[in-house]
């Protein structure tokens, strides 16, 4: 039993239209060394639609994702409800839990300045976030992958070879983490090795996502209604 | 006074009594003479308690005088040969017997040593070999000693104080190491002294003809009286200060007032006195030889199927782990050999190299089994060999079995060598955290934090009003068309105006009318309008 539960967490070892999740936790009822449910667990993208067309139920938790849109624009907004679940910051009426032994999240090559404010508004700790600026940010994200010391990097990589991504694949397989690349749309039609990527579009008050690939999964477009967002301070938490 | 070092002797370190000192060195610089008077009774009780000092001590010392060029192993050779300095390729290091013979002296320009002699041969110094073979001579000398130092680039220090009943005597072991050093072919000075420093001068200075033995502190004290300043490898500019006030030679030194000397010198060769003369004690670190893993297995009857092989190499793999685990470290190659009963029948040593450091037995076991699977016995072996390469020193933890469970869990020390590593590369300031601070105009309102994962306090939790992810560090200026904001294309309010008016304190006055406002492609934007004159709207976020 305990055999199979290793193969099965192995992170080299994918599974046709897994259904990973829930498998784990047949294999491994016990999951006693695995007890922060969330690194194994889905983590869901906070939009119901999308959950559903994803195959685990929500984004996979170790690899890359690769997400087109156009620069500062709403690519973060389908992360956001990811990033208020792993590193949810504990506002004063929530109790303390387990998650301050969360990690870190790293910014690679953020085309701005991130603004702390903005985080704590949308439930993300501060305390975790790690900026890196530089020009070499292919061999950043890739240490900060490899290194598995970051529960999720964020890169902004413009222009990079397949080759390169395809390290940054499996960097991320081996060291079992999970990176997402944001990248401009014109990416769209070049080969990628990433588990999973989107494209991000705005079509009036939807989202308009279209799933270009997903491993053991469905490709298609999906229409996200964009909510009313005055009220995102405080909300998320 | 030679030999064993029994001996209880009166020396004093810096200032001797003055009776003591007429006995032993009559002539004393009228300078000195002057300056005795105002001798501290400080140091006349030192002197006193140096009198009962006993040699609990006794380092013999090589000095290799030619080691640029003995340390390169080659052929004894006839003609002249010279090796020149890996920097200034110009000036010559060491000569050998055929090149001094012809008049060819260290420190020579090349081309003069070219006029000597034409038929020169010149080599380049090596100082990296300097340094493994002073190694490899330390390591044949721990045979005689476990405290063996090395003091570069030319010398060895042993402490035989132990060692002198086992090899029979000082001037037994003395010429014991001399001659082994001899059929290495190493030209080497030999001297033995109550202090480290002073055996090594005087190794400098020595000559093969009487071994220079030094057993107790009476004896050390004069024979380092006569030792001239220039052979102790001080900086140049303290052996020309001290020429200059007429002391050549370590007595003159000594028998100046300390204070003064301290001054003129500074405490470091003050210091290197003391130890020179036994006065303070001198600690030295001692060669620790490389460690190896050996191990042998003796078969019961000649063998000639690799799989036996196989079978006495497994358990001799499991102890091989073992012993890297408990050291922590790892290795990068191992050397197999296979003795067979005839030696000139020996098949030649199986060297397995791995790529990365390993520790494990599966991963070494993978490795060797490949290389076994090539090789074909020609001849029955009698034993197997196992030796591994140096050992490297392996990180903390990394000997950890559940290594891959670990890459989940949290481990505070792993982003901080992430940490480390990004900015060993990328520089100190390019890898950040964020803190806030409690302000009210949106460009102070945050700060880089140089800990990551940042320690702020959280009690403060920012603006309760929406802000955008992005700030802009420099607002750009938006364009104005009739009297309306645009930015590629035309804004629509969405929510606003909030108003941040502070700092008129500072220098930095901000008074604004903060507005959300969503551009024509539906992008949401922060921007602002100055409330003085002339109220212009700028850029200074992007929501996302």
């Amino acid at each position: 039993m305990s055999r199979i539960a290793t193969l099965l967490s192995h992170p080299w070892l994918w599974r046709a239209r897994s259904t990973s999740n829930n498998e784990h936790e047949l294999a491994n009822p016990s999951s006693a060394n695995r007890s922060d449910k969330s690194s194994f667990g889905k983590t869901p993208t906070g939009f119901a639609q999308l959950d559903d067309w994803l195959p685990d139920g929500g984004w996979p938790t170790r690899g890359l994702i690769e997400i087109l849109g156009e620069p500062h624009d709403e690519s973060l907004y389908l992360l956001a409800p990811m990033l208020a679940t792993l590193f949810f910051s504990a506002q004063p009426h929530n109790e303390k839990t387990s998650n301050a032994s969360a990690s870190a999240l790293a910014w690679v090559a953020p085309p701005h300045e991130p603004y702390p404010p903005a985080f704590i508004a949308n439930g993300i700790d501060i305390k975790h976030i790690l900026i890196v600026r530089t020009d070499q940010s292919l061999w950043a994200m890739e240490q900060i992958l490899r290194s598995a010391a970051c529960r999720l990097a964020l890169g902004w990589i413009d222009n990079a070879p397949g080759k390169n991504l395809r390290r940054l694949q499996l960097a991320a397989e081996e060291a079992n983490s999970l990176g997402i690349l944001l990248r401009p749309l014109r990416f769209g039609s070049e080969p990628s090795p990433a588990l999973l990527r989107l494209s991000v579009e705005r079509e009036d008050a939807q989202l308009k996502v279209s799933v270009i690939k997903s491993r053991g999964g469905r490709l298609g477009v999906l229409r996200i209604p964009e909510v009313a967002r005055n009220d995102n301070a405080r909300s998320v938490a | 006074m030679r030999g064993t070092g029994r001996n209880l002797d009166l020396f004093a370190a810096t200032v001797t009594p003055t009776k003591q000192k007429s006995s032993s060195d009559p002539i004393v610089p009228r300078l000195d003479r002057a300056k005795k008077k105002r001798l501290p009774l400080q140091t006349v009780i030192e002197s006193n308690a140096n009198n009962k000092k006993t040699v609990t001590q006794l380092w013999l010392a090589i000095h290799l005088p030619r080691w640029a060029l003995d340390a390169l192993h080659l052929q004894p050779s006839a003609l002249p040969r010279v090796v020149v300095e890996a920097q200034a390729q110009q000036k010559i290091h060491a000569c050998n017997q055929a090149a001094e013979q012809l008049g060819v002296k260290p420190y020579m320009p090349l081309n003069a040593a070219y006029v000597l002699s034409g038929s020169l041969q010149v080599l380049v110094r090596d100082l990296q070999r300097e340094k493994t073979e002073l190694e490899r001579l330390a390591e044949w000398l721990c045979a005689f000693t476990s405290r063996v130092s090395i003091e570069p680039p030319d010398g060895l220090l042993l402490e035989v104080k132990g060692s002198l009943r086992l090899f029979g005597g000082a001037r037994a072991l003395h010429e014991r190491i001399s001659l082994g050093l001899q059929s290495r072919h190493l030209h080497a000075q030999l001297s033995m002294a109550p202090t480290a420093i002073a055996a090594l001068n005087f190794a400098r200075t020595a000559t093969n003809t009487e071994p220079c033995i030094i057993g107790g502190f009476e004896e050390l004290r004069v024979r380092l009286a006569a030792l001239p300043i220039t052979q102790l490898r001080w900086p140049l500019a303290a052996e020309k200060l001290l020429e200059a006030i007429g002391v050549q030679t370590i007595g003159d030194c000594l028998r100046l007032p300390r204070d003064g000397l301290a001054r003129r010198i500074g405490p470091a060769l003050l210091l290197e006195l003391d130890q020179m003369t036994g006065r303070l004690p001198q600690v030295r670190r001692h060669f620790v030889p490389r460690e190896r893993f050996v191990a042998r297995y003796d078969f019961d009857m000649e063998v000639s199927q690799v799989d036996q092989l196989e079978q006495a190499l497994q358990p001799m793999l499991e102890q091989l782990e073992q012993f890297l685990r408990i050291r922590q470290a790892a290795i990068q190659a191992l050397k197999l050999t296979l003795p067979a009963r005839h030696t000139e029948n020996t098949l030649a040593p199986i060297i397995v190299r791995f790529a990365t450091l390993t520790w494990t037995q599966a991963q070494m076991w993978t490795v060797l089994k490949e290389r076994l699977s090539r090789i074909t016995l020609s001849t029955p072996v009698l034993a197997v060999r196992l030796r591994s390469s140096a050992l490297l020193p392996l990180q903390e933890g990394a000997h950890n079995n559940d290594l891959f469970v670990r890459t989940i869990e949290q481990d505070p020390q792993r982003i901080v060598r992430l940490v480390e590593r990004l900015r060993a590369r990328l520089g100190e300031y390019s890898v950040y955290g964020l803190s806030l601070l409690a302000d009210h105009r949106p460009e102070l309102a945050w700060q880089r934090s140089r800990v990551v994962p940042s320690s702020g306090d959280t009690k403060y939790q920012g603006p309760q009003t929406p802000r955008p992810l992005w700030l802009l560090s420099v607002p750009q200026a938006l364009r104005i068309e009739n009297s309306h904001p645009c930015y590629h294309g035309r804004l629509s309010f969405e929510q606003g105006p909030e108003r941040i008016e502070s700092g008129w304190w500072d220098g930095h006055d901000v008074t604004r009318d903060y507005y959300i406002v969503r551009s024509a492609v539906g992008q949401r934007l922060w921007v602002y309008r100055e409330r003085h004159a002339p109220h212009l709207w700028f850029l200074h976020g992007f929501f996302s």
